[in-house]
């Protein structure tokens, strides 16, 4: 997506967003009204795994499109990071409480390792947009364990999301790294959406990462292997 | 971890919806709270707040019509409903997070998304009170008033817990702002900044820089915060007091029309957009923004006297211009008005004034002249013999006398004020601002006003004000080679002066191309010459700069 010079694109762009923006309100409504009846209804055991999958879904349209607008006010040059210091602890735990619906819908667990003193610098909205990306990614990919992971490294905060699925194709890995690397914003060649579903999701979780800059290193995120053999996205967030 | 004692904790609940309330309050009574209340709307809140003390303050941000959640957050802090020891939560959906998070002033101590589960709730709220916990020594001393207390509990956290540095900096800056200790204020923000330039430091740092008189420098943050992130609402709110203050009424009325889109309901915002269009003669704004005031202002801390006077004086070009029905109308909100604000509230001294010299204005626009006159003489005698008049409150009645007295009187009225004002560059430019609005319908004493006073800034080195009044002057239909001239002059002062403003280059190159023309025998060819050449001069630099 380019910034758009025709006056036309542009309407069509704003068009776009403000629908965007209009269908994820409306979404909103629609699960609280939903989270509202729930209680009401008395259901049958077998009642309740369909009532789990539909809540998952439904937080599932919701994440994507937020993370849809996201990434078209980035495209569009109009995300800014707003940085303010975070504890890990508490962001990595409210993001596992809001999975817990996904959790319970496909029996992945989902838990968190980090130091309770560990503090860093980032875009809230940024990093949850990435962290879902990432999560929903490894629980397509057929992930029982998702584990995310917060540490200091030497290229400031990394945060992991390990799972222990089947990985990423080494080809794909080494290639997605080896663009990212060299600085390229584009999706390396063989990640694309014909051969793997999650290369252009990557792709764009890279280019939100990268709104977050300190002096002249952007955020990345790079993919590898898991201490559990799965797909490993790692967040590296410059400090 | 020790279990957090539930059974012991008093919480409100405030939602507009049946069902989540109920949801709610279930959801507490599992977690083992005894004590529920709730209410369905901002203002129960806030009558329930008056009289009681909750642990916890569980509020919906969207809650239809009346106050939001974060004012309602915004206006128990201001009114000390509750304690800083108190949690104050927002409970958003989290297609809405965006637009609710970025308060920088007033921030909940935590935020729940939506949907909210059991396992949600009890984890969010866990983490929230026991980070709470970590603060409490300072909210204590806080709600002790014991200023000393709160700080030194700030220094102490910063350096036994690392991770809660920066926050007890956080407070740290703005305690020391609300006590006015501004030169420790500054030094805090300083450091913050030094380490990461995260939105509240910039925030605080443009404070301390108007309260210290660098209005340039503090707007020069507030417009980088402001453009940043379009949900700093709260950046535009002091942006547009620093404009105030450099006297760029326009401007600064603007900017607070931006505000006022991105976030219609705040009283106080609304009052200052109507203040600001008041003085700068723009009646409809100021009508509309009086209006949404009193709508907004009406069950709430934030009630006024003074909007519902405003609100009489903004119905007055109706009074004049109207149709008949809409005369008859006005002519009898704003007596009810005016009576509302005496009746309302037990008015001071210059209320009391204001109120009169407004009635005066209804009786005098309705058509009772002779009634009119005699009440604006009889407000005149207690404006007299008022000695609590601020410099600002008597450039308000000035505005009111521009319509009653003759030439004479008002040129008298107007030395003596500009005598007290003693070259205060803040008042001096309303006073002007003031005079320059009144001749509207007279341009050409407008232009000879304006000159007067562009030389009276130039003459004082002036450059900055000097340069946005010549450029006013030289948008106005009847703008001559003079005013172009003094724009061009005062430019080139201001460049000289060490604050080149790149933005200006393509305005003065386009003045000085009108001024191409100039025949020679004309005795300004040689002044536009020389000027021609020191502009070149001046803007070498930055021209360089730029390519």
């Amino acid at each position: 997506m380019n910034l758009p010079h025709n006056p036309d694109q542009h309407r069509a762009d704003l068009l776009f967003a403000a629908s965007i923006h209009e269908l994820k309100n409306r979404f909103g409504l629609l699960l609280v009204n939903l989270e509202a009846l729930l209680p009401q209804l008395t259901l049958a055991p077998e009642q309740q795994g369909a009532v789990a999958s539909i809540r998952h879904d439904a937080q599932y349209i919701g994440d994507e499109l937020v993370r849809l607008l996201t990434v078209f006010k980035a495209a569009g040059g109009q995300l800014r990071a707003n940085i303010d210091q975070y504890a890990l602890e508490d962001l990595l735990e409210e993001v596992v409480a809001r999975h817990a619906t996904t959790a319970r819908a496909t029996g992945c667990m989902i838990g968190f390792e980090c130091d309770s003193e560990l503090v860093g610098f980032l875009d809230e909205g940024i990093i949850r947009v990435v962290l879902d990306t990432c999560i929903y990614n490894a629980v397509k990919a057929g992930a029982h364990q998702i584990t995310l992971r917060a540490v200091e490294s030497q290229d400031g905060l990394r945060i992991d999301v390990d799972d222990d699925g089947p990985g990423f194709p080494e080809e794909m890995r080494l290639r997605y790294n080896a663009s990212i690397d060299c600085g390229s914003l584009a999706p390396a060649r063989s990640v694309n959406p014909a051969e793997n579903t999650t290369g252009l999701g990557l792709y764009f979780a890279n280019s939100l990462l990268a709104q977050i800059c300190e002096q002249e290193a952007c955020g990345r995120l790079l993919l590898g292997v898991s201490p559990e053999g799965g797909a490993q996205a790692s967040l590296l967030i410059p400090q | 971890m020790d279990l957090i004692p539930y059974h012991k904790k008093s919480v409100l609940v405030i939602e507009d919806l049946a069902e989540m309330r109920a949801s709610m309050k279930s959801m507490l009574g599992n977690m083992g709270v005894q004590s529920i209340e709730s209410v369905n709307s901002g203002e129960e809140a806030m009558n329930k707040l008056r009289v009681n003390h909750y642990d916890i303050v569980l509020s919906d941000y969207e809650l239809g019509r009346g106050k939001d959640g974060q004012q309602i957050l915004e206006e128990c802090r201001a009114a000390n409903l509750i304690k800083a020891q108190t949690i104050f939560v927002l409970v958003t959906a989290a297609q809405t997070v965006e637009m609710v998070m970025g308060a920088l002033e007033f921030e909940p101590d935590g935020y729940i998304t939506k949907p909210v589960t059991l396992d949600i709730l009890r984890t969010r709220l866990n983490k929230i009170i026991r980070t709470k916990d970590v603060y409490a020594e300072i909210n204590r001393a806080i709600d002790n008033k014991d200023v000393t207390g709160a700080l030194e509990a700030c220094n102490r956290l910063a350096v036994e817990r690392p991770r809660f540095a920066l926050a007890s900096y956080r407070i740290k800056g703005k305690v020391l702002l609300d006590v006015g200790r501004l030169q420790e204020a500054r030094d805090i923000f300083e450091t913050v900044l030094g380490i990461k330039r995260v939105a509240w430091a910039v925030l605080g740092m443009a404070k301390v820089l108007y309260r210290q008189g660098e209005l340039e420098e503090s707007r020069k943050l507030l417009e980088g915060l402001a453009n940043s992130n379009a949900k700093f609402v709260e950046a535009l709110d002091w942006l547009a007091k620093v404009l105030e203050a450099q006297g760029k009424y326009n401007a600064a009325q603007k900017v607070l029309e931006t505000a006022v889109a991105n976030s219609a309901k705040s009283v106080q915002r609304q009052q200052a957009l109507a203040r600001l269009a008041e003085l700068n003669n723009d009646y409809p704004v100021m009508y509309r923004a009086c209006r949404k005031a009193v709508g907004l202002g009406k069950n709430s801390f934030f009630n006024n006297p003074q909007m519902y006077i405003a609100l009489a004086k903004s119905l007055q070009p109706k009074i004049v211009g109207g149709s008949l029905r809409e005369q008859k109308l006005c002519i009898t909100e704003a007596f009810s008005l005016l009576e509302m604000a005496r009746t309302q509230f037990d008015l001071d001294g210059v209320s009391v004034l204001k109120a009169s010299l407004v009635e005066a204005q209804t009786l005098f626009n309705s058509g009772k002249k002779t009634e009119g006159s005699l009440a604006y003489r009889a407000a005149q005698v207690q404006v007299d013999a008022n000695p609590d008049l601020s410099l600002d409150d008597k450039l308000d009645i000035l505005i009111v006398r521009l319509s009653f007295d003759d030439e004479a009187t008002l040129k008298a009225y107007g030395d003596e004020l500009l005598a007290q004002i003693k070259g205060d560059r803040r008042l001096e430019n309303k006073y002007y601002s003031i005079l320059e609005n009144h001749l509207s319908e007279q341009p050409e004493e407008r232009l000879a006003l304006m000159k007067r006073r562009g030389e009276e800034l130039m003459g004082r080195s002036n450059w900055e004000d000097a340069v946005d009044l010549y450029l006013r002057a030289s948008e106005l239909k009847n703008a001559d080679t003079d005013v172009r001239i003094g724009a061009i002059k005062a430019t080139i002062g201001l460049f000289a002066s060490g604050h080149p403003d790149s933005a200006r280059i393509a305005t003065i190159d386009s003045l000085l191309s009108q001024l191409a023309n100039l025949p020679e025998s004309d005795a300004r060819f040689p002044v536009v010459q020389r000027l021609q050449r020191e502009w070149v001069e001046v803007t070498a630099v930055e021209l360089a700069a730029q390519s």
